[in-house]
């Protein structure tokens, strides 16, 4: 790809993600309950491995 | 790595820095998933985990490597996959918003040449003992681990690389997906082979190879190793994840891949290094499964090295040619390919210099590592509260709101300079002596709230007041006002 056609290929994908009625799932951002599963669950693991590894 | 095995850069956003659109996404939660795990399970986890076999025993070594590798790949997957899956965007491009249009190109360079050097290097090495064992094992010879063979075989793994690289990356695609499959298989046999030679108390009574004297010392060495390796994925994770369909694909896949995949081969290299007494993975093939199978498994690791060797040097290439922008799509593939892989053939000349004593290569990457994920963390979820303009990603410097002073943020810079030190200050990546502190503390994760401040700080006071690097509105300047209008720099 040369110079001509990246600039008008990066435009028409600008163009299209510019668009209001464009519509992504991936801009959906993670929901409370992600957050929540990943602090909970990882505090979780790393504390009994904590626990259950660390040298007496 | 097998993931960004394609074709040329032509119109197609997975090669080039171009924006993904909605219907390029192609990765689900599952298929992100096998992309995941296909890359954790590699010979490079072997390594790892026979690395943390040196420090500690088979129970605080499992627990070690979870704990490190959990808090790494978290880390990772939050600052790269996030913002590259939300807006589709090339990881290297979106890192525009934190070190500057020039300050990027300087990183990829810099990194990547970097990191080919390391890992290549240490591939190769591996290759090259995997063959000495070969002929030892079948022929009664006794080549040395830093001989003629190792360093002659290492050349040879490189040069090949090179050659299946140029040629085609795409023709070694379908071979991934014969290595991936069989790398795992290989684990799950040398489990049972371990576990079945071996009583589980046996295994866990095992003594580390090589410890300090201090038993929090080597806990938390083990920690810091775990965490080394959960931020390697740093430099390519994320622009993986920019073809999958929703964040929740993005980032959930890493913690059954990066982290548990990654833990399981990990915990397997680490019995077997206790049991075998020595952390090189070439070694333990031949005693695990006889000369037959072992020779067989031996072959097996060095072919999944090249593949290893050529799939990574694809990424970086492309990494480099897209940083590079007009410049770099003018060299010539076979010249950028050959000049990635160069510096690899320095380190095969001292095979111990970095295989042998791979907890400091490792090390090192967590000292990197740790600073430019917290640059990058800081900078889009603290000051840019997750939100990119996508058009200003590629408008020139002055033009676009990411513009700073001759492309170059010296915040993020500064930052990761003072993550640097501070990891430095608690842990010699050389020498592993580490100051009191850091049996408390690790060092990539203090490293990581200092980069972070010092960044957070430095842009508030500094960046932010003389109107630079568009965090607020009123910075946003002509970028907006000429979108669409001006002359790209890419």
């Amino acid at each position: 790809m040369n110079d001509t056609q990246y600039e008008a290929e990066l435009e028409r994908r600008l163009a299209i993600i510019e668009d209001p009625a464009y519509d992504d799932p991936a801009r959906k951002e993670l929901t409370r309950t992600d957050w929540t599963w990943l602090f909970v669950g990882s505090a979780i693991v790393i504390a009994l491995a904590f626990v259950w590894g660390y040298p007496a | 790595m097998s993931a960004n095995l394609a074709p040329e850069a032509g119109m197609d956003s997975t090669t080039s820095e171009l924006p993904t659109l909605k219907g390029e996404r192609i990765w689900g939660f599952w298929s992100f998933t096998s992309v995941n795990v296909g890359l954790a399970i590699a010979t490079w986890a072997f390594l790892g985990g026979g690395t943390i076999a040196l420090f500690v025993g088979a129970q605080t070594a499992i627990a070690a490597t979870v704990i490190g590798n959990l808090i790494g790949v978290i880390l990772v997957a939050v600052t790269t996959c996030l913002p590259s899956a939300k807006y589709g965007l090339e990881q290297y491009t979106a890192l525009r918003s934190v070190f500057g249009l020039v300050g990027v190109r300087i990183l990829v360079l810099v990194l990547f040449t970097l990191a080919a050097a390391g890992w290549n290097g240490i591939l190769a090495i591996m290759f090259g003992r995997a063959t000495a064992n070969i002929v030892n094992g079948t022929t009664g010879a006794e080549h040395p681990d830093n001989g003629v063979l190792v360093i002659g075989a290492a050349i040879l793994a490189i040069v090949v690389s090179w050659i299946l690289l140029v040629k085609g990356p795409v023709s070694i695609g379908w071979v991934n997906k014969i290595v991936a499959p069989g790398l795992a298989i290989m684990t799950v046999a040398m489990l049972v082979v371990l576990l079945t030679n071996n009583s589980w108390a046996d295994l866990m009574a095992a003594e580390p190879l090589m410890p300090f004297e201090s038993a929090d010392v080597n806990w938390v060495i083990a920690i810091e190793l775990g965490l080394g390796l959960g931020f390697s994925w740093w430099t390519i994770v994320g622009n993986l994840a920019r073809i999958t369909k929703t964040q929740r694909a993005a980032f959930w896949p890493n913690l059954i891949g990066l982290f548990l995949a990654s833990c399981v081969a990990g915990v397997v290299g680490t019995l077997a290094a206790l049991t075998l007494g020595d952390s090189d993975p070439t070694t333990w093939m031949i005693p695990l499964g006889g000369v037959v199978l072992g020779v067989l498994g031996l072959v097996f690791v060095g072919f999944a090295n090249l593949t290893s060797m050529v799939a990574q040097t694809y990424s970086g290439s492309l990494a480099i040619r897209r940083a590079l922008g007009s410049a770099g799509r003018k060299v010539s593939w076979p010249v950028l390919t050959a000049a990635l892989f160069a510096p690899a053939l320095l380190v095969v000349f001292f095979p111990n210099v970095l295989y042998d004593n791979f907890f400091i290569f490792v090390a090192y990457v967590a000292l990197v590592m740790s600073s430019l994920c917290a640059v990058y963390f800081t900078d889009y979820y603290l000051l840019r509260r997750r939100t990119l303009h996508l058009r200003d990603m590629y408008e020139p410097e002055g033009v676009s709101r990411y513009s700073f002073w001759g492309g170059v943020n010296p915040s993020a810079y500064l930052a990761v300079l003072a993550g640097a030190v501070t990891y430095y200050l608690l842990l010699d990546p050389y020498t592993l002596v580490s100051a009191p502190l850091f049996q408390f503390t690790t060092a990539s994760l203090p490293a990581f709230v200092v980069t972070g401040a010092v960044h957070y700080a430095l842009t508030k006071l500094w960046i932010i007041p003389a109107g630079k690097g568009g965090y607020t509105d009123k910075a946003t300047g002509a970028g907006a006002a000429t979108a669409g209008r001006s002359t790209r720099v890419r």
